[in-house]
């Protein structure tokens, strides 16, 4: 009787290592994972935080003095707007800015906008190119 | 005889208007001012046509 004690202690002791390891195994890959997937959300907040930054610096930027930065500005818009980082509320914000932007003067009067009671046939718009160095006739 | 209004825009609206429908999507996505806008026609052109 007594070698089947001991053999039963010593299987007892085999299974219950094993089972150990196992659910130490299990608890490493759990943390492994849990570990990626912070990693990963770290990731993309910082990739947020980012496209958040760039995405004020466009807004920003599409109202400069500079006519070179307002133009970069609003590349720097469509393509942030286009990324899949952003909302549907910040795409229809983009919208919003480039048509206000299409709209709206120097003057910032709505061209689009005509006096109430003014009958026209055809409205027909023109590039104002008074300031513009590049214009035939323009400054040298 | 027809009556026509001129409008003039600045570079900055054209270049908006072209954004705009480079990101909705094609011209037929966005108001036809818009498109107008986009268009806007340069002074010389406009003249020769208008003659």
């Amino acid at each position: 009787m007594e070698w089947w004690s001991a053999a039963l202690a010593f299987v007892g002791a085999g299974l219950g290592s094993t089972v150990s390891w196992v659910v130490a195994r299990r608890d490493i890959a759990q943390r492994e994972a849990a570990a990626r997937a912070d990693v990963g959300q770290r990731i993309e907040q910082s990739n947020l935080e980012e496209w958040g930054r760039r995405f004020t610096a466009a807004l920003a930027g599409v109202s400069s003095e500079s006519t070179r930065q307002r133009a970069l500005s609003r590349v720097l818009l469509v393509q942030l707007g286009q990324s899949d980082l952003a909302t549907a509320e910040e795409k229809q914000l983009v919208l919003a800015v480039l048509d206000a932007g299409a709209r709206i003067d120097g003057d910032g009067e709505d061209v689009t906008r005509f006096r109430a009671g003014m009958l026209v046939d055809e409205v027909v718009y023109v590039e104002d190119t008074e300031d513009d160095p590049d214009s035939e006739g323009g400054a040298p | 005889m027809k009556d026509k209004h001129v409008v003039k825009v600045t570079r900055d609206q054209i270049q908006s208007a072209r954004a705009l429908i480079d990101f909705a999507g094609g011209e037929d996505k966005v108001d036809p001012v818009i498109v107008k806008i986009a268009h806007a026609l340069r002074p010389s052109a406009s003249q020769s046509r208008a003659s």
